[in-house]
C-alpha cells in the first residue's frame, strides 16, 4: 500500500508511463516537414503535447536508429547549424499503421471510461 | 567566466557520460538547442546580468549525467549512469598494469637485450594483461548493477551548474613548466660540454672543497650526440613556448626527438661504463632505464594524440584528476 505522501510520485509515474507510449506517434505527426529539435518541441509545447528536451531529443535519436525518421545538418538563416529531421517513407507507414492502433485504443478506452462498452 | 563558458562546460560534461560514437554529434546537437533556448529567452550568456538564466536554463536540461543517461540503447552491458564509474576504476587498474609493465620494461632495458621477438612478447603480454583487466572490471561493474549495489543516482535538486568542470585546452602549455624545461636543457647544455669535470663526488681537502670527477671516458664521447638532441629540443621547446600551445607539426618532432632519446639513452645503457664508480654506474644505468621506459609510454601517448587528434581518455593526468574529485 502507498503511502499517502507517495501518491503524488505513484501519479507523476503512472502519468509518465501512459505519455511515454504516445510520444513516438506525437513525433512522427509533426515531421512531414523537416524541423530540427527545438521548433519541433515548441510546435509540440503550442498543441498541448510539452515534452522535456531530456526526452525529446533522445527519443528523435531512437526513431532515426529505427529507420522512422530521417536527419540531416543544416545552416539556415543563421550561421548556426542545426540538425533537421523528417519522416522516412519506413515512418509513415508506422506513422499510419501507429495512428489506427492509436484510434483503436482510443476507442475502446473511451467505451471503458464512459461505461458504454458494446 | 562567462555563462557561454558554462554552456560549453555542460555541452561537455554531458559528453563525458557517452560512447565516442555518438558523442560528438549530439554535443552538437545539444549546443545549437542550448543556443535556441537562449535566444529564444532573450538571453545573452556573455551578458553578466543574464547568468542567473543561464544557470536556470541548464538546471531545466538537468545535470549532465541524466541528461546523458536518456540517450542509452535499449541494452547495455554497463549502464550509462555506472559509467563514469566504471571507466575511472579501469583506468586505475590500467595505471596499475602498466607501471608493472614498465618496470619490467625498465629491468630489461638495463639487462639489454631488447630484441624484435622480446618486444613480440611484451606487447603481446600487455595487451592480454589490459583485455583481461577491462574484462574484469567490466564483469565486477555487471554483478554490482545486477545485485542493485550500484543504483541509478536520483536527480539532485540542489544541482549547481555553476559547480560543473572546467574543460580543459589540452594542446595549451603552462609556460612556467616550458621555461623551466628550456633553462634546465641550457644548463644541461652547457655542463656537460664545458663543464663535465664538475659532475663528480666533493670532497674537503685542506678547507676547500675538491671535486672528484666520476663520467667515465666512454660516456663522454657520447656527449655530442646528447647536445644535437638537447639542442633540438631546446628549438622546439622555444618554439612551443613562443606560440604558447602544441600544434600537429611540434607534436610530431616532440615524437621524433622523444624516438631520437630513446635511442641514444638505450645505446649509452648497453656499450658504455656512464660513472668509473661500479656500484654507482648500476644505480644511475638502472635510473635510466626507467626513464627510457617512461619515455617509451610518452612517445606512445604522443603517437595516439598525434593519430586521433585528442589526448587519451585514460589518460594518467586525466586519472589523477578524476581521482582527485
Amino acid at each position: 500500500m502507498v503511502a499517502k505522501e507517495e501518491y503524488p510520485a505513484l501519479l507523476e509515474g503512472l502519468v509518465a508511463e501512459l505519455r511515454r507510449g504516445s510520444l513516438g506517434l506525437a513525433v512522427l505527426s509533426q515531421l512531414s516537414q523537416p524541423q530540427y529539435g527545438y521548433s519541433l518541441k515548441q510546435q509540440l509545447a503550442a498543441q498541448g503535447m510539452d515534452i522535456p528536451e531530456g526526452t525529446l531529443y533522445p527519443l528523435l535519436r531512437r526513431l532515426e536508429a529505427q529507420g522512422l525518421l530521417e536527419s540531416e545538418w543544416r545552416v539556415v538563416d543563421e550561421a548556426r547549424p542545426r540538425r533537421y529531421y523528417r519522416i522516412s517513407p519506413r515512418g509513415q507507414q508506422a506513422l499510419a499503421d501507429l495512428t489506427h492502433e492509436w484510434q483503436a485504443i482510443s476507442q475502446a478506452l473511451a467505451g471503458l471510461l464512459h461505461g458504454d462498452k458494446k | 567566466m562567462k555563462d557561454s563558458n558554462l554552456i560549453e562546460r555542460y555541452v561537455h560534461e554531458v559528453g563525458a557520460h557517452l560512447p565516442a560514437k555518438t558523442r560528438q554529434d549530439v554535443q552538437q546537437e545539444l549546443r545549437s538547442t542550448l543556443q535556441d533556448s537562449l535566444a529564444e529567452r532573450g538571453l545573452d550568456a556573455d551578458k553578466p546580468e543574464d547568468s542567473e538564466g543561464v544557470v536556470t536554463l541548464l538546471r531545466e536540461f538537468g545535470e549532465p549525467g541524466h541528461f546523458a543517461a536518456r540517450y542509452k540503447p535499449e541494452r547495455y552491458f554497463i549502464s550509462p549512469a555506472a559509467f563514469p564509474a566504471f571507466r575511472l576504476s579501469f583506468g586505475i587498474a590500467a595505471v596499475v598494469v602498466t607501471i608493472v609493465h614498465l618496470i619490467g620494461l625498465a629491468l630489461q632495458i638495463n639487462r639489454g637485450g631488447l630484441s624484435f621477438a622480446w618486444w613480440g612478447g611484451f606487447m603481446a603480454n600487455y595487451v592480454d594483461s589490459m583485455l583481461l583487466t577491462l574484462g574484469v572490471v567490466a564483469f565486477v561493474f555487471y554483478l554490482l548493477e545486477g545485485f542493485k549495489v550500484i543504483k541509478p543516482a536520483k536527480a539532485d535538486p540542489a544541482w549547481d551548474p555553476r559547480k560543473l568542470p572546467v574543460i580543459k585546452d589540452p594542446d595549451r602549455i603552462n609556460r612556467t613548466e616550458e621555461l623551466v624545461g628550456i633553462i634546465f636543457t641550457i644548463a644541461a647544455l652547457l655542463v656537460f660540454n664545458f663543464a663535465p669535470h664538475w659532475i663528480g663526488i666533493i670532497s674537503w681537502d685542506e678547507g676547500a672543497p675538491r671535486v672528484l670527477p666520476v663520467l667515465a671516458e666512454g660516456f663522454l664521447a657520447y656527449v655530442p650526440w646528447l647536445t644535437a638532441l638537447w639542442l633540438a629540443e631546446l628549438a622546439l621547446k622555444v618554439l612551443v613556448y613562443r606560440r604558447g600551445r602544441w600544434s600537429r607539426i611540434l607534436r610530431a618532432g616532440e615524437f621524433v626527438l622523444q624516438l631520437a632519446g630513446i635511442f641514444v639513452l638505450y645505446t649509452i645503457i648497453q656499450n658504455t661504463e656512464i660513472v668509473t664508480i661500479t656500484i654507482v654506474d648500476n644505480l644511475v644505468k638502472f635510473g635510466l632505464s626507467v626513464a627510457v621506459a617512461i619515455m617509451v609510454l610518452e612517445a606512445a601517448k604522443q603517437l595516439f594524440v598525434l593519430l586521433r587528434g585528442e589526448q587519451p581518455a585514460l589518460s594518467l593526468e586525466h586519472i589523477i584528476e578524476r581521482i582527485g574529485k
